[in-house]
């Protein structure tokens, strides 16, 4: 247990150091991480041994915090810790010409403790902060430049498509809880309703960018690429599979053919986008969405060993993708392909690491992402329903292999001009070299760790020699292909993450704006309505007390305590609510001495300006100063 | 501790009245003095409050203090806390404390000013520990007459109007209040709160004209939609120190009132109308932030999204009205402490508002832009407080809105799938005013260009510790509210 404290609070320490001004910013996250590492790798030992815990911490009356010690939990900690700190020490050498450091490494600080945190939860509470944690780092660090404006609008429509999305897991947690009456995951209910299985699979539409949720991450992309290649590849998207993994058993059939057809739409769909978009890290963006849609579509077909084992090798590939992205743009200045044409060769070590890393996901073997390919291919395959799911991930693949291989063709032919050494580079080429090594070598390891947290990666030969195909020809025909600058409609329709009715700003954002505006209208009628009560009981006062004149004469000598009273009034409003009441001292006095002449026609008034006025003065003078 | 009878609670309620007096009798000329005077009295009351605590909080009414007042009416001077009130207390000290701290600039006739803060602190405390319907209503009206001078004497330009329509609607919460209780006292004979809880005297005609003439009282104070409109106006106009007051511990009159008042002692009648309660609550939470969605004024915002949080916290006493003593829900528990996470969150939010102020000289969202470049303290305390402020995790809100709409959906799910909305619509209002105050590059004209000084850091960070140690550690508060919700069944 001392050790999960280590993993979680060594970032977070470094997160509270860096927040409050602490010096050599980037040194202390890097240290942070990495002995959050070190404890992760210790546990994992651990727990490779048959080593488990869990232990409850105050939380909410009834519903206490839970940290479990799992072997599920820590070997995804551990591949989270090992991606963070490598990708901290390329962060190093990429953050060295940026502004606004503090703010980053303090927030990528306290998100890598959040994940951790997300992982280790034992009970849904805990992880509905630490994935709301997760979200709101995720602003941060996209508004890292905040002073540009677009920045800004990105950051906000993250964390507001996120947020809504999070409303699902509220719900579904809610579900959860009052089915069995514990927060404990451990402890779920044997199923739930559909409807609240599905607002969890909302949730995870959110979190994972999964169709019609895509867009923000390709709006994410405005962030420093580190954090893309930490929050938006590697581990916070891949909350989303985690929770799936998590509350796999309570999903029913009819649930699981839903899940199965957001990640089968999302594969198609997401991938399309990345073949047709025109700057690398929205390719890379959409191909995240894509290769989550894999895995949200291997929960749907049953095999969560399928999924775990491609979120684990998706993980060390697209973190090594966009790495080599962002040496590149800080090389050309930009991220446009147009910019980026030839680059390849002017980067050699970088360009290597890329192909690798594109290769991988393409799912050539012997990379990490063979196998994990491989799987999610069979697990479609042996499923009710290969026709389709098979089918869509057959497809996917396909479209993987020409998305990669497209970028490569782009970054290798054509001619660059010569471009200066950015500066970081050996940080930034040491973090990216050191994340291959997991690529390459990663593949043999995958099986055993699927099968010690319980689970079975599928395999098949079908699946197998099917996946080898499309890898292969997808791989041809996006480095012959030369995708001209693509100036039809419907492509850049699906370049923009297919905008339906004008995207999500005019189909939510335009119309809650006017529903807005028309309730600070009503609200303004409302108060407008009130204080016009308040002026008619002004303005009658006001002509009773013309009328009053005379009579105002003669009650003079009683009018040294009015007097004084008026005085004290006087001083703070003549208009407000103490002339009010110094009116209605006027009247009660005038009362006495009334019958005797009533003038003019305000006697109704007067009547009821009386009562009011006995009232409020009564309240007022006995009852306060009692 | 169990050894020192000393009356905590009295002393508690009465030092800020010592101060105000001992200002009164010197009327020190130097503002220093004075604002000793009035910390140091706040600070003691504070460290008393805490005192009270260590004493320990039972579940049913504990350290009574009582003697006899008008005994031919059967009033007393009665005294007590619980797990409803006692955290109530303590927001009431915090925040005192720290608006006094931030107050300590204001000279514009200060001693009269911090008399009547410590004059208010006083009838707050009263309000929460009185145990007697007509001591509670004395302090009651004292709140109302205190908070009145503050808006119109220190509040900005349109102050009267703003003061005379905060006493238009309390006065009309007030004669409805008063007829509840007069209703309560002639069918039981007792004006002793405990007593009037142990025994709920009313039953059907009498009990359902009571609980409304209850509802309405505090639905004003809360306030609910459509009788808000005071509040932002209210609030806009004050200074900064007295809207945190305003919105930190005078919402919570109302608020608490719903479960002292009309959820312990006319039970019945609020289980039978629960649902139109809810309605209404749901409209406000709802009608609230989207309303502040639409302000172009920072501190309208602010205050519009109180209307929001007080209609989840009424949402979780009809929740917990609705399901009635005797089953368990935690939708009670997170409604008491939602109050006093809305006092701390808003109370940070509107003295953040008004240093904001201070250097732009504007309100206006649209006229600030970059503010995060010139002033990085101000801004990044001002989005922890506004992320505590839509419902982020880690942060004061998020427990008591999570056991406010757990305890919702058990009740009714639909209601409570509206209702969440809410959390989606503040959080686009808040992103939205931090994109365009605190980001983009930076306004050019600032009269003050000072980041933070230590009087508002005093005052400002204590609170927003408090936000995130309520965030990380809720048992603290939990644990003393429980004791008593459990005890009364909830």
């Amino acid at each position: 247990m001392i050790l999960l404290l280590i993993i979680l609070l060594a970032p977070a320490a470094a997160s509270v150091w860096t927040l409050f001004g602490g010096k050599k910013a980037g040194y202390v996250s890097l240290a942070g991480g990495v002995i959050s590492l070190a404890a992760s790798a210790v546990l994992f030992w651990g727990v490779s041994s048959g080593y488990t815990s869990a232990r409850s911490f105050a939380g909410l009356p009834d519903f206490p915090f839970v940290l479990e010690v799992t072997y599920l939990n820590v070997a995804l900690s551990l591949v989270v810790a090992v991606v963070t700190a490598l990708i901290f020490l390329y962060a190093i050498g990429y953050m060295s010409e940026e502004k606004g450091k503090w703010r980053f490494w303090s927030s990528i600080s306290l998100f890598l403790a959040s994940m951790q945190l997300l992982l280790f939860a034992g009970d849904w509470i805990l992880f509905v902060i630490a994935w709301e944690m997760l979200g709101f780092c995720s602003y941060l660090l996209i508004s890292t430049k905040y002073w540009q404006p677009e920045t800004g609008k990105a950051a906000n429509k993250a964390f507001a498509l996120n947020r809504f999305a999070d409303l699902g897991l509220y719900l579904g947690v809610f579900v959860i809880i009052l089915s069995s009456g514990s927060s404990g995951i451990a402890e779920s209910p044997a199923a739930i309703s559909q409807f609240g299985a599905l607002c969890l699979l909302l949730g995870v539409m959110g979190k994972s960018a999964q169709v019609p949720f895509q867009s923000w991450l390709t709006a994410a992309m405005k962030g420093p690429t580190p954090v893309s290649a930490l929050l938006h590849s590697a581990t916070m998207v891949a909350a989303g599979i985690v929770l799936l993994i998590k509350a796999f058993p309570l999903f029913s059939p009819n649930v699981l053919f839903w899940i199965g057809t957001v990640g089968g739409i999302t594969i198609l769909m997401t991938g399309l986008t990345a073949i047709f978009t025109d700057d690398i890290k929205k390719m890379l963006a959409a191909s995240s969405s894509s290769q989550l849609g894999f895995m949200v579509l291997a929960i749907g077909v049953g095999s969560p060993g399928a999924a775990l084992a491609h979120l684990v090798a998706h993980a060390f590939m697209k973190s090594s993708l966009f790495l080599g992205a962002g040496i590149w743009q800080h090389g050309a200045g930009s991220t446009r392909f147009k910019k980026l044409a030839g680059m390849g060769k002017k980067l050699k070590v970088t360009f290597i690491g890329f192909a690798v890393a594109a290769v991988a996901l393409a799912g050539i073997p012997p990379f990490m992402g063979y196998f994990s390919k491989d799987g999610v291919l069979a697990a479609g395959l042996q499923s009710s329903l290969p026709g389709w799911y098979f089918a869509a991930a057959l497809l996917g693949a396909l479209m993987t292999a020409i998305y990669m291989s497209r970028a490569m063709g782009i970054l290798w032919k054509g001619d660059a001009d010569e471009l200066e050494k950015p500066a970081g580079l050996g940080w930034m080429q040491s973090g990216l070299v050191a994340m291959l090594l997991f690529v390459l070598g990663g593949g043999l390891f995958l099986h055993g760790m699927v099968t010690a947290a319980d689970f079975h990666l599928p395999k098949a030969e079908t699946a197998k020699i099917g996946g080898l195909i499309a890898a292969l020809a997808g791989l041809a025909a996006g480095w012959l292909a030369s995708f001209k600058k693509a100036g039809h409609p419907l492509t850049s329709f699906i370049r923009t993450n297919y905008p339906i009715g004008g995207g999500y700003g005019a189909v939510v954002v335009a119309p809650v704006m006017k529903l807005a505006a028309w309730c600070r209208k009503v609200d303004e009628g409302i108060h407008e309505f009130v204080l016009g009560i308040g002026r008619r009981v002004l303005k009658g006062s006001a002509n009773i007390d013309t009328a009053d004149q005379q009579i105002h004469k003669g009650v003079h000598g009683i009018g040294r305590f009015g007097l004084s009273l008026g005085d004290w009034s006087q001083r703070s409003d003549e208009a407000g609510i103490d002339g009010l009441i110094w009116k209605m001292v006027e009247i009660i006095q005038k009362m006495g001495k009334e019958a005797r002449k009533t003038q003019s026609g305000l006697v109704h008034r007067e009547l009821m300006w009386s009562v009011w006025g006995m009232v409020a003065f009564l309240m007022l003078m006995i009852l306060t100063l009692i | 501790m169990e050894s020192l009878n000393l009356p905590l609670l009295s002393i508690t309620t009465f030092l800020p009245l010592l101060g105000a007096l001992l200002i009164l009798v010197l009327r020190p000329k130097n503002l220093e003095t004075t604002y000793g005077i009035g910390i140091g009295a706040a600070a003691l009351a504070f460290i008393t409050s805490v005192l009270i605590w260590l004493r320990g909080i039972g579940g049913d009414f504990s350290q009574i203090e009582q003697f006899e007042w008008i005994p031919s009416l059967g009033i007393a001077y009665r005294m007590g806390v619980d797990g409803i009130s006692f955290p109530l207390v303590i927001l009431t000290t915090f925040l005192f404390l720290t608006s006094l701290v931030y107050s300590a600039k204001i000279n514009k006739r200060a001693n009269t000013y911090v008399m009547l803060f410590l004059l208010l602190e006083t009838a707050c405390l009263g309000v929460f520990m009185a145990l007697d319907l007509f001591l509670f209503y004395i302090f009651f009206e004292v709140t109302l007459v205190g908070m009145y001078f503050l808006i119109a004497e220190w509040g900005h330009k349109n102050s009267k109007q703003a003061a005379l329509t905060f006493f238009l609607y309390t006065l009309l919460g007030s004669l409805f209040l008063l007829l509840a209780f007069l209703s309560l006292y002639l069918f039981s004979d007792t004006f002793s709160i405990p007593a009037l809880i142990a025994n709920p005297p009313l039953s059907g005609l009498v009990a359902t004209l009571t609980f409304w003439g209850l509802f309405v009282a505090f639905a004003i104070k809360t306030p609910l939609v459509p009788v808000h409109t005071w509040l932002p106006a209210a609030h806009t106009e004050a200074p900064a120190a007295g809207s945190a007051i305003l919105a930190g511990v005078l919402l919570k009159l109302g608020a608490y009132g719903f479960i002292r008042f009309a959820l312990q002692m006319t039970p019945e009648a609020f289980q039978q109308f629960a649902p139109y309660v809810m309605v209404i609550a749901v409209i406000t939470a709802l009608y609230g932030a989207l309303v502040a969605l639409a302000q172009s004024d920072i501190k309208r915002m602010v205050a519009y999204t109180s209307v929001n949080h007080m209609g989840y916290m009424v949402f979780g006493v009809a929740a917990a009205a609705t399901v009635g003593a005797g089953t368990q829900t935690p939708a009670l528990d997170g409604a008491t402490l939602q109050m006093v996470s809305h006092g701390v969150v808003t109370g940070v939010l509107f003295l953040l508002v008004g240093a904001l102020q201070d250097r732009t000289q504007t309100r206006e969202m649209a006229d600030m832009s970059g503010i995060l470049k010139i002033h990085p303290v101000l801004s990044g305390l001002f989005i922890v407080a506004a992320f505590a402020s839509l419902g982020l995790p880690g942060l004061a809100h998020f427990p008591a809105e999570f056991q406010i709409f757990l305890g919702g959906f058990e009740v009714s799910p639909v209601a409570t799938g509206f209702i969440i909305l809410g959390l989606l619509i503040t959080t686009g209002l808040y992103l939205r005013a931090i994109q365009r105050v605190f980001m983009g590059e930076p306004m050019k004209e600032m009269s003050n260009p000072a980041d933070l000084g230590r009087r508002e850091l005093w005052a400002v960070v204590p609170l927003i510790a408090a936000v995130i140690l309520i965030g990380v550690y809720p048992d603290l508060l939990l644990s003393v509210i429980n004791t008593t919700t459990e005890l009364m069944g909830f």
